[in-house]
């Protein structure tokens, strides 16, 4: 089974994955990666107004094969 | 012997005179191994006995449909994996060998006799059953509202404690047989968010997890993190 290493930049915080993670294929990783950024949203969302975190999918490697990204803003209407 | 393990975990409670020794020796069958990754109880299964865990990790686990696993309770030496099942009779949930396990069983005939004729062993069984619940809620807590980092050094905090209980942390550290993503089933969370988290905690010196062995470098500050709190596991000696 394949196994992959993910990164994961969260504003000026990036974290490089020292571990491979085994995985059927590409799809479990990204389904896996997907849950985790769902994941770390849920925790850090609360108290932030803007955020983007983003995961980098690397192959054994060390070639990025998947990005996902996760966008967050809020926006407060003003009356005029 | 296996009955050491049951005794040691009791006496850390309360004490237990020499025949009440006895009768939980004279309780426990041969034991048998089980080996990784199979159910030792089966949902939907009526046990007439039950099973002691003697060497091995072992899980309570439920798997929906859609084969989401969630594991319920991990059970270490010395525990009792389905105690419940004597008065709940039918199983709701499955026990699986997370690593080659030894166990040792007691037919439910043996513990109506306890309850029966020494009420004090009996106070002592249900004490377990509770201790068992009590950790549920703790694990409820942490779901619901901890954090993935706040739920994960509650845990090994909690393992280390239970199995300092029964003698098997060295030193700082203690075997952690189980994979990230059993660990993920264990939190409820992704095995990548696992493995983050893992490596969140050892970047700040709270851990180190290197092969199947965890050691908690930095007890304090990983029990600050977890907001550990002890109580729940009633780790003091009291007449019950």
């Amino acid at each position: 089974m394949p196994r992959y290493f993910f990164d994961t930049r969260d504003g000026d915080n990036t974290m490089i994955g020292d571990e491979a993670l085994e995985f059927q294929d590409l799809e479990a990783a990204r389904q896996d990666a997907a849950g985790a950024l769902a994941e770390m949203a849920r925790e850090v969302l609360p108290l932030s107004k803007q955020r983007q975190i983003v995961m980098d999918v690397r192959s054994e490697t060390g070639e990025r094969v998947l990005s996902l990204s996760l966008t967050f803003a809020v926006e407060r209407q003003t009356e005029s | 012997l296996p009955v050491d393990l049951l005794i040691r975990k009791l006496e850390e409670r309360d004490r237990l005179s020499e025949e009440e020794k006895q009768v939980l020796a004279a309780a426990l069958g041969p034991s048998k191994s089980v080996s990784a990754d199979s159910d030792m109880v089966r949902e939907g299964d009526r046990p007439s006995e039950s099973t002691l865990l003697v060497e091995g990790f072992a899980a309570r686990y439920k798997v929906l449909q859609s084969g989401k696993r969630q594991i319920t309770a991990i059970h270490v030496p010395g525990d009792f994996v389905d105690l419940h099942g004597f008065l709940l009779k039918k199983m709701d949930h499955a026990i699986a060998a997370l690593t080659p396990c030894t166990v040792a069983t007691v037919p439910h005939e043996t513990l109506r006799r306890i309850t029966e004729r020494h009420p004090h062993l009996a106070r002592l069984l249900w004490l377990s059953t509770l201790i068992d619940s009590a950790i549920h809620r703790e694990w409820l807590v942490a779901m619901g509202r901890r954090s993935a980092k706040e739920h994960m050094a509650h845990l090994f905090c909690e393992l280390y404690l239970r199995l300092q209980l029964v003698g098997l942390t060295k030193d700082n550290s203690y075997e952690m047989p189980i994979t990230q993503a059993e660990l993920g089933d264990t939190l409820g969370i992704s095995t990548v968010h696992v493995n983050r988290v893992v490596q969140e905690l050892r970047a700040e010196g709270l851990i180190t997890w290197r092969g199947n062995r965890l050691a908690v470098d930095d007890w304090d500050r990983l029990r600050q993190v977890a907001e550990f709190t002890p109580t729940y596991l009633s780790l003091f000696n009291e007449r019950r």
